[in-house]
């Protein structure tokens, strides 16, 4: 590649102008007349492209700038129309040389972010094509460079103005399809799509403010860019991954010390309704700190009411608490039909080791149709030991479950940002 | 790795050590319209701790 800046007088305007862009320029279009010439053919004219208007760019041939710590000069630019449901896109792709890193392009966005584009030379395992983009179901992806890319665009758009030196050969009203997917910080965009187009892949990246000054040019967006958005937070897949490690986790706790109805510590079995009142007596390890009492009667289109009351070893009533029970069934043109429970449980705290007496009165009783109606014949109480409450381990595994939501939650904001310009629309 | 991260996995060892704890102790662990006779206290709260 040589590095020669070559000077000419136009072929067909006779104007003076400089040529830059090394040894592998193979077109040159003259900013005066609009003739393109043959680079490689001593300049022959190829075509001459009359009535161009040239487009408002801060940017010209011969600029230059740094990129990545690269010096860059712009060698030609090129404007592209691309017209869809009756809206019209035009930006301007500046060619851009540098003698040791070969060739890229500059484009000045709608929305006045600056990117550079470049190609790359890897291609992902599959390809994609328009046919399929419009044939798939689900937004597609490709992975290029061990990286998931999400499908964001497709584009059709034709030329329609061009000036100063390129290493290919384009004309006016030259159209180019290519599909655009973006990742992390960057934008891949593929073109050839049939047997006799090359296939391309070039990257696409947001200029830094730095980037954009050293062409003497301040940065001044004015529109939302799918790079522009915020990068993903960076410890998104750790706080993640953490936060569901410790709702697992906490899940496993629960699990493990769950003890549904608990240690067995008294119990009436089943006896008459007409036993009642009852004393349990029971004593509680030093583990223990809660007391379960399950309570079960056969109470049928009926409710009924237990009191129940903690005495400890002194006699001193400590605690007291109700628990009301009904259940009711029947049939209806849905079938059969069951509201309530026949079983219900009241969980006291307790102090351990520590003897206590627990007395359960059934005080009050009814029927759906009548009060004090006895719709019940038997009562079984059990008490049983608790070690642990699950309401704390519940609402730690809520916390989690709230970190793990909120992170996802800020990451699919953010995909949403990105892709709020983008062409893929979801089918019902 | 960094503080930031350590700093999370030390804040999140911490919840899930301070559940554990107040499961252990058996917080919030009555149900509602439970009563505390000696302090006239009631529900799923700060129930119980008699004596």
């Amino acid at each position: 590649m040589t590095t020669e800046v070559r000077a000419i007088n136009c072929p067909a305007c006779g104007a003076g102008q400089t040529i830059h862009g090394g040894g592998r320029v193979q077109t040159h279009v003259c900013p005066y007349c609009g003739s393109a010439l043959d680079a490689l053919d001593d300049f022959r004219v190829l075509a001459r492209y009359t009535d161009m208007i040239r487009p408002q760019t801060p940017l010209k041939p011969g600029d230059t700038g740094t990129i990545r710590g690269v010096a860059f000069t712009v060698i030609g630019l090129i404007r592209w129309v691309e017209s869809y449901g009756g809206k019209q896109w035009r930006w301007v792709d500046h060619q851009v040389f540098s003698p040791t890193h070969g060739y890229g392009w500059i484009t000045v966005e709608d929305s006045g972010h600056w990117s550079f584009t470049r190609k790359l030379r890897v291609y992902p395992r599959q390809w994609l094509t328009p046919d399929m983009v419009e044939r798939a179901d689900d937004r597609p992806h490709l992975w290029i460079g061990g990286e998931r890319m999400t499908y964001y665009e497709t584009s059709d758009a034709r030329i329609d103005y061009l000036e100063g030196a390129f290493n290919w050969v384009p004309r006016l009203g030259d159209r180019a399809t290519s599909i655009t997917l973006v990742g992390q910080g960057r934008m891949v965009t593929i073109s050839g799509f049939d047997d006799d187009t090359e296939r391309e892949v070039e990257e696409t990246r947001l200029l830094t403010r730095e980037e954009q000054e050293s062409f003497g040019v301040a940065p001044q967006p004015h529109g939302p860019h799918p790079l522009a958005v915020r990068p993903r937070w960076r410890h998104h897949g750790f706080v993640t991954a953490v936060a569901a490690g410790f709702f697992l986790l906490t899940a496993l706790f629960g699990l493990a010390f769950g003890n549904g109805d608990g240690t067995p510590l008294a119990g009436t079995g089943r006896i008459p309704v007409s036993d009642l009142p009852v004393e349990l007596e029971f004593e509680t390890a030093p583990s223990i700190r809660l007391v379960k009492l399950q309570l079960y009667t056969d109470v049928s289109n009926g409710w009924a009411w237990f009191d129940m009351e903690l005495e400890d070893e002194a006699g001193e009533a400590v605690l007291s608490g109700g628990r009301e029970i009904s259940y009711y069934s029947g049939r209806d043109s849905d079938g059969r039909w069951t509201e309530g429970s026949q079983r219900g449980s009241v969980v006291f705290p307790v102090d351990s080791p520590e003897r206590y007496t627990l007395s359960v009165e059934m005080s009050e009783y009814g029927s759906g149709q009548a009060s004090d109606q006895l719709t019940s014949s038997v009562v079984d109480i059990r008490v049983g030991g608790l070690r642990f409450s699950w309401r704390p381990l519940a609402g730690t595994a809520g916390v989690f479950l709230l970190i793990f939501l909120a992170t996802q939650a800020a990451e699919f904001l953010r995909r949403g940002q990105i892709m709020a310009g983008s062409d893929w629309t979801e089918e019902d | 790795m960094s503080p930031v991260r350590i700093l999370f996995l030390l804040l999140c060892a911490a919840i899930l050590g301070g559940g554990y704890y107040l499961s252990s102790q058996g917080i919030w662990g009555a149900s509602a319209g439970v009563t505390s006779i000696r302090t006239g206290s009631g529900g799923m709260g700060g129930v119980g701790r008699v004596k």
